[in-house]
């Protein structure tokens, strides 16, 4: 089962938050624990009844305050290393995606991003580096990018998805895509 | 139960993007006030605001007389109404109601006490013990509404609750929520970006653009005297129409194929403002559009010959589609009168009833 990492950082401590959450997802599991701050995994399927969107619907309402998650697949923990809760504190309350959230702090300081930068330059190859730039000199369409590079149309999708699979971005998505092309150039 | 007031509230995000200026509000003690506009406009990042769930990058917010800008979220006493069901899977929907109280350390029977009146009021007594899973999609959102009740706060915040909703549900759930709203006459802020939402349910609107308060008023208000062009064309379905053309001389309203008499009171209020011969926005309303004989004969100098592109027909109404110049114009006639598309109909403006907008600056022009 695919698992999902969650974090999760809230305004103010409250004991009863991760308590719930054990409830809330039968598979969840914490990674590190401090008390605003909760990094756990959960399977993809347990947000289905659950989606995290309605996770901070609730905490919000029932515990008024201010709760900030972001969350990822497994392939980004490599990409953001161990400093990444020192992010959370930068971004408003609500739910982000992971590629949100790094459109979201390059936005606010490109150079916090440098050690992501650096994860990332070790993470991807060249094979890596010219789909993208091919993906995103054809306008995000992946049939006229695999045109460019003599490549079958699958072979492309297999290749975008494979750079998800070990930075976690998804370059699918126009954030995704802006968010590697910005790392890489930084 | 509480006041609200918002002075020059604003809200910027990272790179200078501004979400809400010039914001200022007062929503009396008990009233029922809707935010609406489109997507982006702002209202949501106003609520959010109001709850404390963004700073407030300039201006105060006060709640009865305390400044709560800097006061944290569980101390200003607002309870809050999302478009998801935001409803505890594993908890019953007893348990769903009660847990906001729990976390609060009330005593047993104040929560019990309050729990079942929230669900005499949302008709759930008979649902208390069942999960989320065995309700309907009205059924959870009456119980998100009273997870909302249960805490008697001083303001409900409503955030497009009822968007998840089949169109059938959300106009039944619509009047439940007017009718809590009279038996339990909390303050509510309430966001949509539908329109008949906000025109069927407030007491006063809010309409924005761009982060822009663009009219407050009653619904009639805002439907019969639209500040600007963006409200005219926001708030109605279809739409209102609007016309360019020219106001000349001789008091008429001249455009591509259209020229009509404006009436007199009109007429010198476009005088005295310096409108003659000069462009200017003509807007009427598609119900203000008729093809009776009897308004013909009436309104003879306020005629528009047009051909129907499309008609379409609503059962007690038809909907007729035709061009001026290259703007869409519709009518909305009586449904026995047979119209097809390509007829050739002669319609008349009922001049009383329209606008005049400033071609610049799209504000309604009328008296000071």
């Amino acid at each position: 089962m695919q698992k999902l990492h969650v974090h999760m950082q809230q305004a103010s401590e409250h004991t009863m938050v991760k308590a719930l959450l054990i409830d809330l997802y039968p598979s969840m599991e914490f990674v590190e624990k401090t008390k605003t701050y909760t990094h756990f995994t959960i399977d993809k399927a347990d947000i289905i009844e659950l989606p995290l969107e309605s996770l901070y619907d609730l905490l919000v309402t029932d515990f008024e305050m201010r709760f900030t998650l972001v969350f990822h697949t497994i392939g980004a923990n490599k990409l953001i290393g161990t400093a990444f809760k020192a992010h959370l504190n930068k971004l408003p309350s609500g739910t982000f995606s992971f590629e949100e959230t790094l459109f979201h702090l390059y936005k606010l300081n490109p150079k916090s991003l440098e050690g992501i930068k650096h994860n990332l330059d070790a993470l991807i190859t060249q094979s890596d580096r010219t789909t993208l730039l091919a993906f995103g000199n054809a306008n995000m369409k992946a049939t006229n990018a695999a045109k460019r590079l003599f490549i079958h149309r699958n072979t492309m999708q297999y290749r975008l998805d494979h750079i998800q699979e070990v930075t976690g971005i998804d370059v699918k998505t126009f954030k995704g895509l802006f968010i590697i092309h910005a790392l890489q150039t930084l | 139960m509480a006041q609200l007031t918002f002075k020059e509230l604003k809200k910027v995000y990272e790179g200078d993007v501004v979400a809400v200026q010039d914001f200022n509000l007062k929503v009396d003690d008990q009233e029922f006030i809707v935010l609406v506009g489109p997507s982006g406009c702002g209202k949501s990042t106003t609520l959010r605001m109001v709850a404390g769930l963004e700073d407030i990058t300039q201006g105060d917010l006060y709640i009865d007389d305390v400044r709560v800008n800097d006061v944290a979220p569980k101390d200003r006493d607002i309870a809050m109404v999302f478009q998801s069901y935001a409803l505890y899977p594993h908890m019953t929907v007893y348990d769903n109601m009660a847990f906001s109280l729990k976390l609060r350390k009330k005593p047993k029977d104040e929560i019990d006490e309050r729990v079942q009146n929230a669900a005499d009021i949302l008709g759930l007594k008979a649902y208390l013990d069942r999960k989320p899973k065995a309700l309907s999609g009205g059924q959870k959102q009456r119980v998100a509404l009273g997870r909302a009740i249960v805490r008697d706060a001083n303001v409900f915040l409503m955030d497009e609750p009822l968007s998840n909703l089949d169109a059938k549900l959300r106009v039944q759930m619509r009047a439940e929520i007017i009718k809590l709203h009279k038996r339990i006459k909390t303050t509510t802020v309430y966001v949509t970006h539908d329109q008949i939402e906000a025109m069927t349910m407030a007491d006063r609107i809010v309409i924005m653009n761009d982060g822009f308060i663009q009219q407050v008023g009653v619904p009639k208000e805002i439907y019969d005297y639209p500040n600007n062009v963006f409200v005219g064309g926001f708030i109605g379905t279809p739409a209102m129409n609007f016309v360019y053309g020219k106001y000349t001389k001789g008091g008429f309203f001249e455009s591509d194929n259209v020229k009509v008499k404006v009436p007199d009171a009109k007429a010198k209020l476009l005088k005295d403002k310096g409108y003659e011969d000069k462009r200017i926005i003509l807007g009427i309303r598609p119900e203000d559009i008729h093809d009776e004989n009897i308004v013909l004969e009436t309104y003879k100098d306020s005629h528009v010959k047009l051909k129907v592109e499309v008609s379409e027909l609503l059962g007690a109404e038809t909907n007729v589609y035709a061009k001026i110049g290259d703007k869409e114009i519709v009518a909305r006639v009586d449904a026995r009168d047979d119209i097809k598309m390509g007829d050739e109909l002669e319609l008349a403006f009922d001049m009383n009833k329209v606008h005049f907008f400033d071609i610049d600056s799209e504000e309604r022009i009328k008296n000071n």
